[in-house]
């Protein structure tokens, strides 16, 4: 029993930081349809920089955060305005898209191994605040995690059933070519729906870098956790994306616990493969959101 | 000289991954980025029976491709009842869990070190342990294996799968099992690959996880992007373009070697966001219609 509480406290803090990825991952493809997975570059370069702030500029963690935010927004919007968008214009095949996508990502993570090098860098200096509760402690980071991904699932919950930026984008998801007829401009929606999608990832970025560390490598790691977030939640709904982040986390942590490193990684895979072969639409799926073929 | 045939040795390998892969991508239409994946457990299988087991080569080939194709239905049958958006994905996954076993099962794989000292090829005595040998060797069988696809490619069955790509539900009207097609074509891409993978093991000697990693499947990828998807001779083209332009690299004076991989990999991607964007179809492909 005194095992339990630790590794449900732990599930769910790894699991709030998985359930951010899923949640940014999701704006993103919830609009788009497409998997554009530039925002895993995005997330190497801000938790690069990250690191660049605290160890070098001598900033404060919260300042560099909030900078960082503002980097992820800047990034996206570059990539979706000066690739991305051609992309969309010129074909509107989903494999072009990730093809292009991907290859933004990879191009940004060499860019990071040459100038950084392969070591894993960390924003922190010292040792972790330590909050205890009771029998329970945990780290800062781990602290903060869950209240980040709480904030962030109410806001935009709230951004996307309230506000026009929302709706809009919900129109332009459902029925693109519709929403151009009546004169929305699906390409700003598309564009600031995927920065606010990376905005969200890059907070994660930031937790990482505070708490374990990154290294070029952890893009496509975010990637693999955002996508399986999404697929377990069920493609298209925002709330899945969050729950499926948060249930991944605390498989995972209780893997750790109970199984070999060697078979840590499979449990993600089996459960991958259980949901693709039983539930492909997962917890939450629209069923008719691409029919089977 | 000898780092001469080295690279056109490598050049040979990496064209039998291109063009299997080119069944894969290129005619069916499956978008499976675990290509190293299938690479990486024929080399591993091949090797350990070779060690472990005292194998000779070819049975040991063998066993691989047929381990291999096991592995393929892994991913095959379950990935191809859904839409290929969720394959991608799972083929993904296929190749992160793959290299994981590789490096985390030590016992078995020995991990991050590798295996080292694999016997050279043996047939009716004669040993195939000089670089020039090797290359008549695996110029044979590369040969073959465009042989056998191009065969492939004109066939009945080839035909078949082209119409998979181009109109899935046309060739479903017309009586076709298109899932039955899809998963045969995943098993010949992925024997093919894992005959790619028992040469690699025993032409170097030793093989490490690194060489089956993610980047790998992506540099297949690329290689057939770059050349033109589809058509045998883009595949061949790409593969020798791209596995020749990095090696240039080492004629840079001053560069440190650390910055080396680094920069090969941003050659590999400016050269596929340029081909997304402008050329699709590859240097040797056609436009499309």
């Amino acid at each position: 029993m005194d095992l339990l509480l630790p590794l449900l406290v732990d599930g769910m803090c790894t699991g709030a930081r998985y359930a951010i990825l899923g949640m940014g991952f999701a704006l993103i493809f919830n609009t788009q349809r497409m998997f554009d997975i530039s925002f895993g570059g995005i997330y190497t370069w801000c938790g690069l920089a990250m690191w660049i702030l605290v160890a070098y500029a001598g900033l404060g963690i919260p300042l560099a955060g909030v900078l960082v935010l503002g980097l992820a927004f800047f990034l996206s919007y570059l990539i979706q305005k000066g690739y991305m968008a051609r992309m969309r214009n010129r074909s509107d095949s989903s494999v072009s898209i990730m093809l292009g996508s991907m290859a933004i990502l990879m191009a940004m993570e060499a860019i990071a191994t040459i100038i950084w090098g392969g070591e894993i860098r960390t924003a922190r200096t010292g040792d972790a605040d330590v909050f205890k509760f009771g029998p329970i402690q945990i780290s800062d980071v781990k602290f903060y995690s869950p209240i980040f991904a709480l904030s962030i699932f109410l806001a935009f919950r709230y951004l996307f059933q309230r506000t026009p930026l929302g709706l809009n984008a919900k129109a332009v998801a459902t029925n693109p070519l519709l929403s151009r007829i009546v004169g929305l401009e699906t390409e700003r929606i598309l564009t600031l729906t995927t920065c606010f999608g990376c905005l969200i990832i890059a907070v994660d970025a930031v937790l990482v870098c505070v708490d374990t560390g990154v290294h070029p490598a952890i893009g496509f790691q975010s990637v693999l956790i955002a996508f399986m977030a999404v697929i377990l939640g069920g493609i298209g709904s925002f709330e899945g994306a969050a729950l499926g982040g948060l249930a991944i986390g605390f498989i995972r942590t209780v893997a750790v616990f109970q199984f070999p490193t060697l078979w840590q990684e499979m449990i993600l895979f089996v459960v991958l493969f259980l949901i693709i072969a039983f539930r492909p639409i997962g917890i939450f799926g629209m069923k008719d959101w691409k029919k089977e073929v | 000289m000898d780092y001469l045939l080295h690279i056109v040795i490598i050049i040979l390998i990496n064209i039998i991954l291109t063009v299997s892969f080119n069944i894969l991508l290129g005619y069916t239409g499956i978008f499976a980025l675990c290509h190293a994946a299938f690479y990486g457990i024929g080399a591993y299988t091949a090797t350990l029976l070779m060690k472990n087991l005292g194998l000779p080569f070819f049975p040991a080939l063998a066993c691989a491709v047929g381990v291999t194709v096991l592995c393929s239905l892994i991913v095959a049958l379950p990935g191809l009842r859904i839409h290929w958006d969720y394959m991608v994905i799972f083929a993904f996954s296929f190749q992160m869990v793959v290299y994981h076993l590789m490096i985390n099962w030590v016992e078995l794989t020995r991990g991050p070190q590798g295996i080292a000292g694999i016997p050279p090829v043996t047939i009716l005595g004669f040993t195939f342990d000089s670089k020039i040998s090797f290359l008549l060797f695996s110029l044979i069988v590369t040969l073959a294996v465009v042989y056998l696809v191009k065969r492939i490619e004109s066939s009945a069955f080839g035909l078949v799968l082209k119409g998979i790509k181009d109109d899935e539900i046309a060739v479903k009207s017309v009586g076709k099992p298109v899932t039955a097609y899809k998963i045969t074509s995943f098993a010949i891409a992925a024997g093919l690959a894992a005959v790619a993978g028992g040469f690699i093991a025993v032409y170097i000697s030793y093989i490490s996880p690194g060489y089956f990693d993610l980047h790998t499947s992506i540099f297949i990828l690329i290689c057939l992007i770059f050349g033109g998807m589809g058509s045998i001779r883009g595949a061949i083209v790409g593969t020798v373009v791209l596995t020749a332009l990095p090696e240039l690299l080492r004629f840079i004076p001053y560069l440190p070697s650390t910055m080396m991989g680094g920069i090969r990999d941003l050659i590999y991607a400016t050269i596929l966001i340029l081909f997304m964007l402008y050329r699709p179809q590859g240097i040797v492909g056609k436009a499309s219609r």
